[in-house]
């Protein structure tokens, strides 16, 4: 049951940074400056690879 | 530089390259290859390193050294938000998804995708029609990677026929040597020498060109500021950065090249090796080679580097201020990317032939178990076959590479389906549905792309959306209603019994 509650969570969290992905470049990074949105794209990139990392971590093998 | 003494270190570079690349592929042999799951699975046991590597290797082409730079150039920050979109979407596919799939796998032995496919359905149908999907979307795909090394020795005053020929030896070499052994082997070598050359080529252009010119980043961001392309450029409307976007979401999942290699790993701690490293060197592949672009057109902006409308210039043009070593370093490392994904395609498209035909109807009626030989000769031929393709250069062929994710894209409900429900799926409803989900779904890229071009097919849009989010609307409603009339089938029998 907790292991799917962290596969749930897991999936859901995904698909939120990719809707954040999406939707706060195109509302409030439209006319970013310098390499703001540069700097956005890559740090949510890396918060998600990390969370991918941690997930994979704590996953029970087999 | 001199054009001789770069041509000299060019070739003393890539001489180097293809042979250590090729003692490399010897030396897997000893890891044996017997049956065709050693052949296109290396048997079911690459450690994580090589896993990740291969994986990593067989996605990021030459797209990336040559494309990406110029799309940042030309396009702006939006390029970086386009190529990430793949990689989040990947990471939470293999996620959620490699571990059964690993396992479904080894379990039942696949080596192909589309001998996955028709396992999970059990229909033969699935398997042959997606085999022979793979050779249609994807030999366009393949032969302009052969394209893009034939262009470079070109562009370095060598004949483009010479380059064509060296990509399909090496193609061939590496894979016949060992099979996926051999090309996991080579893999990891131009991995990592794709990944030196691209820390390099940013270094250099941040620590050695900019200071050369009396530039610092600071004013590289400025300019990108005042003209716009720090921000989302007027290219980068909401429609197509979904219609570029979308197709990519699921390359991981509807890729053949990408989706065997779910099933190499040895064990678990493998595969979430593989999954780790792939998305460290990703993250740092996709933020350096967008970096470069963006960089060029800030120099272009402060009048320092010229400005170039074909975009695919920006890199040779860059690579053109570098000493002819470092210069020929990067230039092999697009070689290496090339080749990789090239190498990859082919193994894919041929494991789908011996598996699903050759094994499946061939061997059945024959009983001569040679398997290995028909590998080879299907590697050979379809080399052989792409470097024709790429010698003519027609011009729909690197169109209708642009295409091919999003042929391959209703493939992915289809997959998706199978891997969440892998026993529900063989009813007889929805194996019907699939199947037609499958066909109607990549023929409409098929048939428009001849109509109104590639390009077009790929950008367009109906009600805002792009024809790739159609496209699955329509193959997951047909799924959807599959499941609704087994779920009918199946409560309709009950009330019988």
């Amino acid at each position: 049951m907790r292991a799917r509650v962290r596969d749930i969570s897991y999936a859901l969290a995904g698909i939120s940074i990719l809707l954040i992905h999406y939707l706060v470049p195109y509302t409030m990074l439209k006319n970013a400056e310098g390499f703001s949105l540069y700097a956005f794209w890559g740090t949510l990139a890396t918060i998600w690879l990390l969370i991918t990392i941690i997930y994979l971590k704590g996953d029970r093998d087999e | 530089m001199s054009e001789t003494s770069f041509l000299i270190w060019f070739a003393g570079m890539l001489i180097g390259y293809i042979v250590a690349g090729t003692a490399l592929a010897i030396f897997s042999r000893r890891y044996g290859v017997r049956t065709s799951a050693d052949y296109f699975a290396a048997g079911h046991r690459l450690g994580g390193l090589m896993a990740s590597m291969t994986y990593a290797a067989t996605t990021y082409s030459a797209f990336m050294m040559i494309g990406l730079v110029g799309l940042a150039y030309a396009t702006g920050s939006g390029a970086l938000g386009f190529e990430l979109s793949y990689l989040i979407a990947t990471l939470l596919l293999l996620g959620v998804f490699s571990k059964k799939v690993w396992k479904l796998g080894k379990e039942k032995g696949w080596v192909s995708a589309s001998e996955m496919l028709s396992d999970l359905y059990g229909s033969r149908f699935i398997g042959l029609y997606t085999g022979s999907l793979y050779l249609v979307a994807l030999i366009p795909y393949v032969s302009a990677q052969f394209i893009g090394i034939g262009k470079i020795f070109e562009g370095l005053g060598v004949s483009y026929g010479l380059g064509v020929a060296v990509a399909a030896l090496l193609v061939l070499l590496w894979v016949v040597i060992g099979g996926m052994w051999s090309k996991a082997t080579t893999d990891l070598f131009q991995g990592i020498w794709m990944i030196s050359a691209a820390i390099y080529f940013v270094l250099w252009l941040v620590l050695g060109y900019l200071p050369s010119e009396k530039v610092n980043l600071p004013q590289i961001a400025l300019s990108l500021t005042r003209t716009g392309y720090s921000g989302l450029t007027p290219f980068w409307s909401i429609s197509t950065f979904l219609a570029f976007t979308i197709p990519w979401w699921f390359f991981s999942v509807t890729n053949p090249q990408v989706v065997r290699k779910l099933f190499m790993p040895s064990n678990e701690k493998s595969l979430k090796s593989m999954i780790k490293y792939f998305g460290i060197y990703g993250l740092l592949y996709t933020l350096i080679v967008v970096f470069i672009g963006l960089t060029a057109r800030g120099l272009t902006n402060l009048n320092i580097f010229p400005k170039v409308t074909d975009r695919d210039l920006v890199t040779p043009l860059l690579l053109l201020r570098l000493d002819p070593a470092s210069a020929s370093f990067i230039y092999v490392s697009i070689v290496a990317a090339a080749v990789t994904t090239a190498n990859s395609i082919i193994l894919s498209v041929a494991a789908s032939f011996i598996r699903d035909v050759y094994e499946k109807m061939v061997l059945r009626q024959v009983g001569n178990a040679r398997p290995i030989k028909a590998a080879d000769l299907t590697v050979v031929l379809l080399t052989l076959l792409v470097a024709f393709i790429a010698y003519l250069r027609p011009s729909f062929i690197v169109e209708m590479s642009v295409l091919s994710s999003l042929i391959l894209l209703p493939l992915a409900p289809v997959t998706l389906a199978a891997w969440i429900y892998p026993i529900k799926v063989r009813g007889k409803a929805i194996k019907f549905s699939a199947s037609i989900a499958v066909v109607a779904g990549t023929l409409i890229p098929l048939i428009l792309a001849p109509l109104i071009g590639a390009k077009r097919t790929l950008t367009m849009s109906w009600f805002s959306l792009p024809l790739s989010a159609w496209l699955l609307i329509m193959v997951t409603a047909l799924l959807v209603a599959g499941f609704i009339f087994e779920q009918g089938l199946a409560s309709e029998n009950s009330k019988l019994k």
